[in-house]
């Protein structure tokens, strides 16, 4: 570590002063695991470093109106998975509580996950394939956008310097037919090589409407595998057995991960487990219940 | 009342007395240790594999806090080289920094010592470096090559040239004719990877020098104390009497400790210049790249056999890579090539090794020390030669080994296996997990896969003729026993068994004996701990001193009793009369006349209760055409894998895992079968994740334990089936044998075989990562071939493929080597 001016802020209005009057420098600390990790081997060197882990509001679970659920961007994984979540939302829990390992679930932030937009994580494809509301605050103010708007295509997040982001809006706990998650990583504790996330609406007559199939680990973002999605529209879920499932997961791969820019070892790994994985994702997806 | 004091504590599962204090997070390791005045040094390693470079470090002496400042160039004629351990000689390969050229990234450039860890962190910054990049070469196969970029072109080898800093040749029998003669020949080339030591506790030191007695203190997370004061005294040039080197507790070192290191030379040079306590502990990206790794090895076999499935011959060309530098590297190719050919007493054999530089991590001593790397090849050539020949591979092992009712035997290799149960123990494997019934009935993507493997007990190796260690112990005056040793204990259990031995020899309480902390000021020579020798060698010295202790005690007890020392028996921290065992006379008591009551003495008895023993073993120099006995017996066991490969992510999962050993007289189970345990982890991580991988210019990308794939506890299998067929050495008094290593040595090749018969697809490479599996698992669809070799059938695979593109060995047919 190099010296650093540290600041705990007990509210919102002070954090976005704080991050405005220290300049580009400044970082913020949501649970630290991975900027402790940095500052540790002097990766990263902040002149000030503001921690969010005092400011209630950002680590509060709650409702809106219409049943959207609304997680504070300093929500612990450990809170997560613990929530008594219903419908959809209890991926959420499951996700959380399936990455890292305690230690980092127990400091580790949604929050943090999704501004470390680390394509390796769960929280950008989960974030990508619910379409998340991200809500950012600053001292000019509060806006919210959509996840996929969040992660930059060539790395990173679309934040501002002096912006914070303070909340997730998750979609109501109804509105996916079905959504399913699934990884693969070579130890339990290590980030995935591909993971994936299926997100299913359908209509009135059951048809399905939207199947958002992403992928993360590919590329510097979320990768959108929307013309493979797109075979699935207009099906209803229980035709699931009669698609040709191989084909699609597939056509997702080489839309994601074109076999000939596939050129190493890990790069054809991910091709095969992509295919693995959407298979099962699209299984799931049409069996009762999925 | 008479007790029977014959119940003796050798043989049981005593807990380990070590466990309290690492359990409850009060055993002290290096980084622990605070001393007044203690300053920090921290170290400038080089972030090339190769290059030129140019240093000014004049910025980095005016920093806050600063105290001195170190570089190679200010070194030489003062502080001496010291090296690779040669046949007969010994390289000044090694120095502690490089001088004006880096041959492995990390390597040592400069280092500053200052009042705080932070503030030497910034002055390393201040250090002005210019590299200029020279070509790199990290394979070992490629290092031969007469383009090869070289690595030390100032060094003369006795032999070797060149990249290659020294050869091995084999010849036994007449391999021409085993070849001629042979129903069936079975070749392949396999490699194996580098893998790390990975304690837990890094590397490192305080050293302190005290200005007023002359006297140089170093603490130091090491195997051996008297290895690292005779070359750190030898390169400092101090009198070895002045230096003393101290143990704490050591967070393991699984044979990357068994050396001295250049942070240990660095960091007493800083004391001797500020007179103050210098700490240098390394980080864990530093100790992934200069704390040594395991050397890789390409093999190229062959193996001769009859229809019936006997062995008649082995050639082997092997290629190790040994690093930017290596202190042990060519023992690991002499050592773990003679010892591996075990349990097959092979008639002819024909071995020749080019052990090589290349501009990757330092290679040194690691769990197993080559039998790991010969026994991935041979163990699998075994399974081969069996598919070829119609047999099954329990069969084809169980007629050519070593069996138990041949003992003593002397094997054409010149090894004397005093005794063994090797075929006892692959006998009750293929029992326990039902060998021939899931070959029988084999399910789709799941196999079993059998490895045999015996270990050395210690070792005499080639470029040291000594293979001993010693005790020294001491009645106190209120009857407890002190042990001292300089071998450290590392998690061997030693202040658990040593107590065992001497509470059975001395009838002394376990719980009055302790053993004093390694120091080598105080603590008889000793070579240290490796080699899988604490038990038989440390623990044979244990004996002979107890037992001479024992004399002595007697011959007071006699005297003072006025009986014949014949009569007397030692038990219940007393010594009494035969048959009287609540009488006689408390060690406290013997111990008091011994020092504080010497009329009591008998006449001419020399006061006070020690005594003093050193165990070297009976074993052999290598002979010059390879042969000899360098160990003094041989652990061994059989392992047997039951795996299922996912055919959709190439994830492998261990549903079984048996082991059967032969340990000799177990001193204590609980403490062996921790051992075989932690052994079979160190080869499931070689088999299945770990490995230094480089980029193109020599980098490491593997230096966190993030990216090194060492195993976790979820991705170990219950280990219950863990089984022991004593065959007690009869050359180790006790009858004891090593238990450090032999879990390790069979696991790649029995997984491997596992993997080979699930799926059909061999690995000749390591480690089996699920990339690499299902990748394979594709390719071997696409092409149709029933047995896939990985990676030697992938399209893009550019190694020989086959026989006739195989490297011949650079020695060519000259003198032997000795
Ligand atoms: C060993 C290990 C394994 C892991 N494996 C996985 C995995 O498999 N899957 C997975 O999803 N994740 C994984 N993670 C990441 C983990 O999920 C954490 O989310 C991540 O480390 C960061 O969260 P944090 O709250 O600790 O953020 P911090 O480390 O505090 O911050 C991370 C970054 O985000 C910025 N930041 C944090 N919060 C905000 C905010 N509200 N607004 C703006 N910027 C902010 C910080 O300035 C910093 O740059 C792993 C982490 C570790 C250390």
């Amino acid at each position: 570590m190099t010296p650093f001016t540290y600041f705990q802020p007990a509210g919102l209005e002070e954090a976005f002063s704080l991050v405005a009057e220290h300049g580009p420098g400044t970082r913020l600390m949501a649970g630290g695991q991975s900027l402790l990790l940095a500052l540790k081997e002097r990766l990263a060197r902040p002149p000030t470093v503001v921690s969010l882990s005092r400011i209630p509001e950002l680590s509060a679970i709650s409702y809106a109106e219409d049943g959207s659920l609304e997680v504070g961007a300093a929500t612990t994984y450990a809170q997560l998975q613990k929530a008594a979540f219903t419908g959809w939302h209890r991926h959420i829990s499951a996700i959380a509580g399936n990455l890292a390992d305690r230690s980092v679930r127990s400091m580790g932030t949604i929050g943090g996950g999704a501004c470390q937009a680390d394509p390796r994580y769960d929280v950008p494809t989960l974030l990508v394939a619910s379409a998340a509301r991200m809500v950012i605050g600053s001292i000019d103010g509060m806006r919210s956008i959509d996840a996929a708007a969040f992660f930059s295509p060539a790395g990173g997040t679309t934040l501002g310097p002096r912006d914070i982001l303070c909340r997730i809006v998750f979609p109501p706990a109804g509105v996916f037919a079905s959504f399913g998650f699934d990884k693969f990583r070579f130890r339990v504790f290590d980030a995935a090589v591909v993971n994936a996330a299926l997100a299913v609406t359908t209509d009135e007559a059951g048809r399905i409407t939207i199947a958002r199939l992403v992928f993360g680990g590919i590329a510097a973002c979320p990768s959108v595998a929307g013309a493979a999605g797109a075979r699935l529209c207009g099906v209803q879920l229980n035709e699931f057995a009669s698609l040709p499932v191989a084909d699609i997961a597939a056509q997702a791969s080489e839309e994601v991960l074109p076999i000939a820019t596939a050129t190493t070892r890990h790069r054809q790994f991910q091709s095969e487990l992509i295919k693995t994985i959407t298979t099962g994702l699209l299984t799931q997806a049409g069996a009762p219940g999925g | 009342m008479d007790v029977d004091y014959a119940n003796k504590l050798v043989g049981q599962s005593v807990p380990r007395t070590e466990d309290l204090a690492l359990l409850t997070g009060t055993a002290r390791y290096i980084d622990d240790i605070r001393m007044p005045g203690m300053i920090y040094a921290k170290v400038l390693r080089s972030t090339h594999a190769h290059a030129h470079f140019k240093l000014d470090v004049s910025r980095a002496r005016t920093m806050p806090g600063v105290l001195g400042v170190l570089t190679g160039a200010e070194l030489v004629g003062k502080v001496k080289p010291w090296g690779d351990l040669m046949q007969d000689l010994l390289v000044g390969d090694h120095f502690a920094f490089a001088i004006d050229k880096v041959c492995y990234e990390g390597q040592e450039i400069a280092a500053v010592v200052a009042e705080t860890k932070y503030q030497a962190m910034d002055a390393l910054e201040a250090i002005d470096i210019e590299y200029d990049p020279l070509p790199v070469v990290l394979e070992a196969d490629k290092a031969i090559l007469p383009d090869a970029p070289l690595l030390h072109p100032n060094f003369n080898y006795e032999f070797g040239e060149g990249n290659i800093f020294d050869r091995y040749r084999v010849r036994i029998g007449d391999i021409e004719r085993a070849e001629a003669e042979a129903d069936l020949v079975v070749r392949q080339r396999f490699s194996s990877n580098r893998q790390a030591g990975a304690a837990l506790d890094p590397h490192g030191c305080v050293a302190s020098y005290d200005s007023f007695s002359g006297m140089l203190t170093l603490y130091s997370s090491t195997q051996s104390l008297f290895m690292v004061r005779d070359v750190l005294a030898d390169s400092l040039q101090l009198a070895r009497n002045r230096v003393r080197v101290v143990a704490p507790e050591v967070g393991a070192g699984f044979g990357s400790k068994a050396q001295v290191f250049a942070h240990e030379v660095i960091a007493s040079i800083f004391s001797l210049q500020t007179g103050r306590p210098v700490h240098l502990v390394l980080s864990r990206a530093e100790v992934f790249r200069v704390g040594t790794a395991r050397n890789g090895q390409i093999r190229h076999v062959e193996m001769f056999f009859k229809k019936d499935g006997k062995i008649t011959g082995y050639r082997d060309y092997v290629i190790q890579n040994s690093g930017g530098s290596s202190y042990w590297g060519n023992q690991v190719v002499h050592i773990g090539t003679n010892v591996g050919m075990l349990p097959y007493p092979v008639p002819n054999i024909h071995i020749d090794g080019d052990i090589v530089h290349t501009n990757t991590a330092p290679g040194g001593a690691l769990r197993g020390f080559g039998i790991p790397q010969i026994n991935w090849a041979k163990e699998q050539l075994m399974d081969i030669a069996a598919s070829e020949l119609g047999l099954d591979p329990a069969h084809i092992r169980d007629i050519n080994i070593v069996r138990g009712d041949q003992c003593p035997l002397v094997t054409p290799f010149g090894q004397k296996v005093d005794t063994t149960s090797i075929d006892s123990c692959l006998a009750k494997a293929v029992e326990v997990i039902g060998w021939h019934d899931k070959r029988a009935n084999k399910r789709p993507y799941e196999g079993v896969g059998m490895s045999l493997g015996m270990k050395y007990t210690s070792c005499r190796h080639p470029s040291f003729d000594t293979d001993l260690s010693a005790i020294r112990l001491r009645l106190e005056t209120d009857g407890t026993v002190t042990i001292f040793s300089s071998d450290v204990n590392h998690g061997q259990g030693h202040a658990t068994f040593l107590a065992q031995i001497v509470s059975d020899v001395l009838g002394v309480g376990f719980e009055k004996i302790v053993l004093a902390p390694p120091d080598s000021s105080n603590a008889p020579f000793g070579l240290g701990t490796y080699a899988s020798r604490a038990a038989a060698v440390l623990g044979t010295a244990c004996r002979m001193a107890a037992e001479r202790l024992r004399e002595k005690i007697v011959a007071i007890a006699a005297h003072v009793l006025e009986v014949d020392a014949g009569d007397l028996e030692a038990g219940g921290d007393r010594i009494y009369v035969k048959g009287l065992s609540n009488t006689g006379l408390y060690l406290e008591n013997l111990a008091g006349y011994s020092v504080y009551r010497t009329h009591q003495l008998p006449p001419g008895f020399e006061p006070t209760l020690e005594a003093t023993a050193t165990y070297d073993t009976p074993t052999d120099r290598e002979a010059p055409d390879g042969s000899g006995n360098f160990s003094v017996t041989y652990a061994g066991g059989c392992h047997i894998a039951h795996v299922r490969v996912d055919p959709g992510t190439g994830h492998i999962t261990i549903l079984d895992y048996v082991m059967v050993h032969d340990t000799g007289t177990v001193i204590n189970p609980l403490i062996v079968e921790g051992q075989h345990q932690g052994g079979f982890l160190m080869g499931l991580g070689m088999a299945f994740g770990e490995d230094y991988v480089y980029d193109s210019e020599g980098h490491l990308l593997t230096a966190t334990f993030a990216e090194y794939k060492a195993p976790l506890a979820t991705d170990v299998p219950e280990l219950h089936h863990l089984f022991e067929i004593p065959a007690p050495s009869t050359t180790i008094p006790g009858g004891q044998k090593g238990a450090g290593e032999s879990g390790t040595g069979p696991v790649c090749a029995a997984l491997g075989n596992a993997v080979a018969h699930a799926t059909g697809v061999r690995f000749t490479t390591l480690p089996i990562t699920a990339d690499r599996m299902l990748l394979a698992l594709r390719e071997k669809e696409r092409s149709g071939l029933e047995i896939f070799r990985y990676p030697d059938d992938m399209p893009d695979y550019d190694g020989p493929r086959g026989y006739e593109d195989w490297p011949k060995p650079t020695g060519g047919e000259g003198e032997m080597f000795f």
